[in-house]
């Protein structure tokens, strides 16, 4: 509970909302007083936020995005965790596969997109290969350090008590890792996320990325920032949400 | 249990052979080699040169690299987008460190400027290129723009991390023999940061040269971006396969720079 206050504290302390109240005051002023297409009042950006909600327009659009990605995250889940596993217990298997996790991990996947989108065409394939392609090699990663970090005394104890290999891996190995699960699908879920917005953006005419593109190209400043705060929103509540469902399953292991 | 005995043996063998392929130089080096053949060859079989919008091979899309490099298309764009890669990074370095530096020594500084580049870490940048498109043009600002987005946030929050975490002690003892505040900075508290500061500059490469990428294809200019979008027009999928492959290797060997530097600085940082 005081880790949820201290991450609340960073956002609600005085100087920076201080600074947020500035910074929303010269925006509105600015964009009122200086006619510059690109900068509509906050005030506009947030009206057309509130009309593009309730018109139902970005309802079909948020659905169709959510729906890809958890897709994409479920087969980076699924994959990952096994491939990842697969790395944790043998050696073998580490040093044939691990340099690919790794390139896969820190390289620009996003180059692949425009490969992609020639393969798979302009649809949904796309974005969930591109969900995919960003979140699979972290989820791999800590499946590894999962499956590794179980306590040596314990595998000891449980093989001096005659469990098989599969035993040990489901009752032993995978619980004493789940906080490394955890992580991997926090880290996964956010860079799944990134990777959808990318996705959407380039391929131009879907979900919200879509959304992004058609009024960024039109010019139509205030929806568009206002299709921008929807996409931060989203990504923050989903981060949110995980972070907040690691941390409930893990104090509720401990007691 | 006698029956038992040969397949224990056998056990016994495996293991060894495991430990053989995993522990010595060349045994690791046979075990990737193999890895890598069996992915180039699964990469033939699955690809399919009967028609050009279908996944290539591995044999034609080497070929379509080949081609771009001859006609000297691709070693031109990759220096056309190295250049707002270069910016880019040397910005985020020039002005995420010191911000960094900042936020770890002024607590008003830290609450004021902090969440918004934890906030920027958690967005997906690419929603806001638009924005920077419509207030930059399709310039090379804007390019370098995109990419400083992307990776800023890296540097500052671990530089800040990294400054915070140098030992009161270390700071104390210099000053109490008179060093001076400016003294302490580049003499005490710089080194002892740099580790942390280091991993900061490879996690804003990687994020960099996503921005690079992001902002080749949204705001189209002469580097890479323009050529991926043209042979995309002509539905060249082998050579947008290799021009995407070519960009991932070169950012792969900038990445591995970055992190024999990092280890290289490690020592140095330790020895001082």
């Amino acid at each position: 509970m005081s880790g949820l206050l201290r991450q609340a504290g960073q956002w609600l302390n005085p100087p920076f909302l201080i600074s947020l109240a500035m910074l929303a005051i010269v925006w509105e002023f600015a964009g009122r007083s200086a006619d510059i297409l690109t900068l509509p009042p906050l005030s506009a950006v947030l009206a057309a936020f509130v009309r593009l909600w309730s018109s139902g327009v970005l309802t079909a659009p948020l659905l169709d995005s959510t729906i890809a990605l958890l897709t994409g995250l479920a087969i980076s889940l699924f994959v990952g965790s096994a491939v990842g596993i697969a790395i944790g217990l043998s050696r073998v298997a580490d040093v044939a596969l691990g340099p690919f996790i790794k390139a896969g991990l820190s390289a620009p996947m996003i180059a692949f997109v425009p490969v992609f989108m020639m393969i798979f065409g302009i649809g949904s394939e796309t974005r969930i290969a591109t969900v995919i392609a960003f979140s699979i090699f972290v989820v791999a990663t800590n499946a590894a350090t999962a499956v590794r970090s179980t306590d040596p005394a314990l595998l000891e104890m449980a093989r001096s008590f005659g469990a098989g290999r599969w035993r040990i891996l489901g009752e032993i190995r995978l619980p004493a890792g789940a906080p490394y699960f955890l992580a991997g699908l926090r880290l996964g879920v956010a860079r799944g996320i990134k990777g959808l917005i990318n996705g959407e953006v380039l391929i131009a005419i879907m979900g919200m990325g879509g959304l992004v593109k058609k009024y960024g190209t039109v010019f139509s400043m205030d929806q568009l920032y206002a299709v921008i705060l929807l996409i931060v929103l989203y990504a923050a509540i989903w981060v949110g949400a995980v972070t907040l469902l690691g941390r409930l399953v893990l104090t509720e292991r401990r007691k | 249990m006698k029956s038992n005995a040969p397949a224990r043996q056998a056990g016994a063998r495996g293991h060894r052979l495991a430990a053989l392929l995993t522990d010595t130089f060349w045994g690791r080096l046979t075990l990737r080699a193999t890895a890598l053949a069996i992915v180039l060859i699964a990469w033939q079989m699955a690809g399919d040169d009967s028609v050009a919008l279908l996944f290539p091979t591995a044999t034609r899309t080497f070929q379509a690299f080949i081609e771009l490099m001859a006609d000297g298309r691709l070693p031109l764009g990759l220096l056309v987008t190295g250049q707002a890669l270069l910016a880019g990074f040397a910005i985020i370095i020039g002005i995420g460190v010191p911000l960094g530096i900042l936020i770890a020594r002024f607590p008003l500084v830290d609450r004021t400027v902090s969440p918004y580049f934890t906030f920027l870490v958690a967005v997906p940048i690419i929603a806001i290129v638009p924005v920077v498109q419509a207030l930059l043009g399709l310039t090379f600002a804007a390019r370098v723009t995109v990419i400083v987005l992307f990776g800023i946030s890296y540097v500052v929050i671990n530089s800040a991390i990294a400054v915070r975490r140098v030992k009161p002690e270390l700071i104390e003892m210099a000053a109490s023999f008179g060093a001076r505040r400016l003294a302490i900075l580049t003499q005490v508290v710089l080194p002892a940061a740099v580790p942390g500061i280091m991993t900061g500059a490879r996690l804003a490469l990687g994020q960099a040269l996503i921005g690079m990428v992001v902002a080749e294809l949204t705001i189209v200019g002469a580097g890479v971006g323009s050529l991926i979008a043209e042979l995309q027009g002509r539905f060249k999928v082998a050579a947008v396969l290799a021009v995407a492959m070519t960009i991932v290797l070169i950012g792969l060997c900038l990445l591995s720079l970055v992190e024999m530097l990092e280890r290289r600085l490690n020592r140095w940082s330790l020895t001082k």
